[in-house]
Formats: C-alpha cells, structure tokens, sequence
C-alpha cells in the first residue's frame, strides 16, 4: 500500500501529463477511476485564473487558442501558492518563447501590463497625502527630502501602442467595428495605479515618466528633477506634483 | 430583524439562520439592500491580498453582518508540511476581521510544493486521520481557536480503505479536536456517485461536532462509461439534496446553513430565496421528531 506521499505524488502525476499521453493507472488508484474529471477541474480552476487576469490576452487571442496557450502554461508552470491569485506571475515570459504567438509580437507586452493591473489591484491602501504638510519644510531642504508613492503605482515601457491594444480589448465584445491600430504608430510610457478602488492606465509623457520613475527608484527630489528636465526641459515641475498628490499617486514624503 | 434561535450544543457566534456566501458581484447588492441574512460566508483567499476593493467592501459588510471565513487552499491534507506564508496570511485576515466561524476542508490539494487548486480525495485509512488531526491542531494552535472540517464530494475511491467515509469524518474530527462543517450536498453527491444510502451517512454524524452546513447545486455529467454528479455550485439546491437536509435538521435541529452558488452566479433575490427556503426548514423542521 504507497504511503500518502506516494499517492499524492502518482494523483498529481496523473493530472500533469501530456495530453494525448494515457498514463498508467497510479498505484492505489483503482484503474477506470475517472482522473479526467480532476484532470478537467485542475486546469479548468488554473486557467480561469490566468483568464481572469489576462482577459485582455483573452480577447486578442480568441477563446480557443487562450485554452490552448493556458494549457500549455500550466504544465510548464507549477503554481506554489494555495491563493489563485498568485499564479501566473511570468505568464508573458512564457508567451515571449510560445511559438504559436509568434505572430502577436506585442502578446508579452500586453500580459506583462495586465499582470501589473494585477498587482496594483492587490497592493496595500494609501492615504492621499495632505499638501500642507510640505509648508512644514524650508525651501533649502526641498532637494533632499524622497516623495513615496502609492503601493499601487507600477510604470511600464513598450515598444507598442500597448494603451491603445488594451482599450481595444476592453471593447472588444461590442461588436462595433474597431479602428485599426498602425503597431508601428509608436511605444507607450504607461503609469498603472489603483489610488482609490479603481485600476487606471494612464499614458504619460516622457518628463513625467522621468520624474515618477526616479521616485520609484527612491532618489532625492533633486535628483528626481534632474532626471525629468533632461528629458523633458519644459515639464512644470509645481504643477506636476499638485497633479500627483491631488490624484494620490504621491502619498508623503520623507526628509 | 427578529433574534435568532440559539444552537443548542455549539458556542459560536453565527447565528442558526441561513447566510449566504458572498462573491464579487453581490458586494454592491448586498450593501445597498441589507437583506435580512443571519450572515455572509467568503472564501479566505479571495482577501488574501494588502489592500484593494475586494478587502474595502468586506469591511462595509463585516459592520453589518457575522462573517464566515471558509479556506480553499490551505492543503491541509497534504503530505506537504503546512505552508507558512499560507498560515501567516489567514491569520492576519482573522485578527483584521474576527470572524464568528472558520473552517477548512477535509482534503489535499498540493504535493511536493506544487498546488492542483481542487479539493482531492484522502484515502479513508488511519494514516490520513492521524495526519489530518495533527495538522488541524497545528492550525488550531496557530490560531489560537478552534477550526470546522468539511466533508468534500469525490468521484473516486481508493484501492485501499480502512474506514466508510462517515467514519473517516466523524473519527478525524473526534482525533482532531475540531468542529464539522456538513455538506449536505457533498453527502447526497458522494452517496449517488459512490452508492450508498446518504440517511445512514447522515445517522453516524456526531451532532455535537456539527456547527454548520453547507448546500448547493450540482449537476449530472457523463464521464466516458458513468454517469456521475458533479459538485458544480452553479445552480439551485436539488430536491433530494432539501429532503436530506430536512432530515439533518430533525435529526440535528437548527445549524448556520450556507447557501453556496460559485458559477454562473445568478442575481442576489435567488440567492435570498434559497436562504428562505432552508430558513422555514429550521423553523419547522427541528419540532419533527428524528
């Protein structure tokens, strides 16, 4: 008689095989047990999951090639967490060497952005912060205090109109005619972020994507200003933070 | 709101009506129209998260109703030893919501780290009982509170078996030192599919461990030469299925009944009418004498 050990592993063995390969009933389970049912449940549970973050993958792939892809992941992919919520966090790497996607070269970047809409919908709650709080400060020690954003807040670069392919996406059931999208019309500089309940995606201009990105790396604020008006010599630096703290993307500050 | 009735022979504080478990669609609906419910059921993981809408409207609704945390992932069948990261998330979760009830399933769903997201089958042996009870008094301890066992639908049995299912719940339950969580659907699913008589399995349950119930919908499959029921959820509780819990009730008298819809979740009034229904089974049940 196996062990438990051994009888979880030959169960589990049972589900995670190829398709198309019948194998051998494991040992302590009775042959003609109907393991195509758990084997249904498991990657039906796992792929509802990966289709639930990636619905816009979802759409542009149709239902059938997103079984099959998902599939595929899932056997390449053991999940190590018990929270669904957890698994198919390199689901884009996956698709960068899938060959049947090879035709979608944008397919990885549209997941890497849905899996940060992912996290940002998970992250931990910030207060917005009280712009008065900065009157506390003398102008001579603005240089050096580090603004910290929201938990939610992830920035991303693509070489696509990624924005544009999601919006798209979030349609796509309309059944209006879509406009065709040119991919060669320019990359995007995106800004995902949940400050309250909602997840935006905002397209950001090259300053601002300077300036947010040099907070994300922890930089003093005039450093951060450096790296924003190298690339962009006229982004109004005042303004752009009223616009961040009034959005709650900036949650404070510290000297 | 009238008061509910007392369980007799259990402490928890969810009240002997029917609740509901509560899925994201419902969040709006349930806060806008405050149904008369004696309280809400949620899977634990679903909040397993820092922050975000689903753990906001949880508050809103903890502040008006009892909360049930009902775990999908825990494992706590496995072979595997309990995930730590696992145990530290559903902690937190029950001290941020202090939830009046929460229960696990009686099964396994990973093995040598890797997770299968579905609730497997123990063999019914002495091995599972005595892994089972040792891991449930490692939670029970981690939680500083006691924890329900469900009873889980399967669809196959294994070659070797030391005990009738009844028994391999009432015993693991008793070895453990925990409360039950009956499935009355799982019960009347595993009789047909495993046949035997599900009354009798209903008769050697120990009343005293049962501190909730559970029902749902399910739905009759053909898997290559069987017919077999599957515990889909995704649709009203079967007729036999009230027939058996009426039973339970006269047999055990009133218990917390969740009405359990995870698929194809309809609208929230459908909801409300299974609650009813098993609501005026408790009421007049319990006086029919077993």
């Amino acid at each position: 008689m196996p062990s438990l050990h051994e009888l979880q592993r030959a169960f589990a063995d049972a589900i995670f095989h190829d398709p198309g390969v019948v194998p051998a009933p494991p040992d302590g389970i009775p042959a003609g047990a109907p393991m195509e049912v758990y084997r249904n449940n498991v990657f039906t549970n796992l792929s509802d999951g990966l289709s639930s973050i990636y619905s816009a993958v979802h759409a542009l792939v149709g239902e059938q090639f997103f079984e099959h892809t998902a599939g595929q992941y899932v056997l390449a992919t053991a999940s190590r967490s018990g929270n669904l919520n957890d698994f198919g966090a390199d689901f884009a790497a996956f698709l960068t060497h899938f060959e049947p996607a090879r035709g979608l070269p944008y397919l990885p970047d549209v997941a890497r952005v849905e899996w940060l809409i992912h996290e940002a919908l998970l992250a931990a709650d910030a207060d917005p912060m009280d712009p008065a709080t900065l009157a506390e400060l003398s102008p001579a020690d603005y240089g050096t205090i580090r603004f910290e954003l929201h938990p939610s807040v992830r920035l991303m670069e693509s070489d696509y109109p990624l924005l544009r392919i999601w919006e798209l996406c979030q349609t796509a059931d309309d059944g209006d005619e879509q406009p065709a999208i040119n991919l060669d019309e320019g990359g995007a500089r995106l800004l995902v972020a949940r400050p309250r309940l909602q997840v935006d995606m905002t397209a950001l201009r090259p300053g601002e994507y300077a300036f947010l990105d040099a907070i994300v790396q922890g930089l003093p604020f005039e450093t951060v200003c450096t790296r924003a008006l190298s690339v962009d010599a006229d982004l109004d630096i005042g303004s752009t933070i009223r616009q961040q703290v009034t959005e709650g993307l900036i949650v404070g500050w510290c000297s | 709101m009238t008061k509910p009735p007392s369980c007799n022979g259990t402490t928890q504080a969810l009240p002997c009506r029917a609740g509901i478990g509560l899925r994201s669609p419902h969040y709006q609906p349930v806060l806008e129209q405050q149904p008369d419910l004696g309280w809400l059921e949620v899977h634990s993981e679903n909040y397993f998260a820092a922050g975000g809408p689903a753990l906001h409207y949880l508050e809103r609704i903890r502040e008006r109703y009892p909360l049930s945390l009902h775990g999908v992932g825990l494992s706590l069948g496995s072979a595997d030893p309990l995930n730590p990261h696992h145990l530290d998330r559903l902690g937190r979760l029950v001290e941020r919501f202090e939830p009046a009830v929460i229960s696990e399933h009686l099964s396994w769903s990973s093995v040598d780290e890797r997770y299968l997201h579905d609730l497997l089958p123990l063999p019914h042996t002495r091995e599972a009982i005595t892994h089972v009870a040792n891991r449930v008094q490692q939670l029970q301890d981690y939680l500083g509170r006691e924890i329900l066992l469900e009873n889980i639908s399967d669809y196959l049995r294994y070659e070797h078996a030391d005990f009738a299912e009844w028994e391999f719940l009432a015993e693991t339950v008793q070895a453990a030192g925990c409360g039950l969580l009956l499935d009355v659907n799982n019960v009347y699913v595993n009789a047909v599919n495993h046949r035997f008589d599900p009354y009798l399995y209903i008769d050697h349950i120990p009343a005293g461990q049962v501190r909730e119930i559970h029902l749902a919908g399910h739905t009759l499959n053909r898997v290559g030469e069987q017919e077999l029921l599957i515990d889909t959820h995704n649709r009203r509780v079967a007729p036999q299925v009230w027939d058996l819990y009426r039973y339970t009730v006269s047999r055990m008298g009133p218990r917390p009944t969740l009405i359990e819809w995870d698929a194809d979740i309809p609208a929230l009034d459908v909801l409300l009418e299974e609650a009813a229904t098993a609501d005026a089974i408790q009421e007049s049940g319990h006086a029919v004498p077993a």
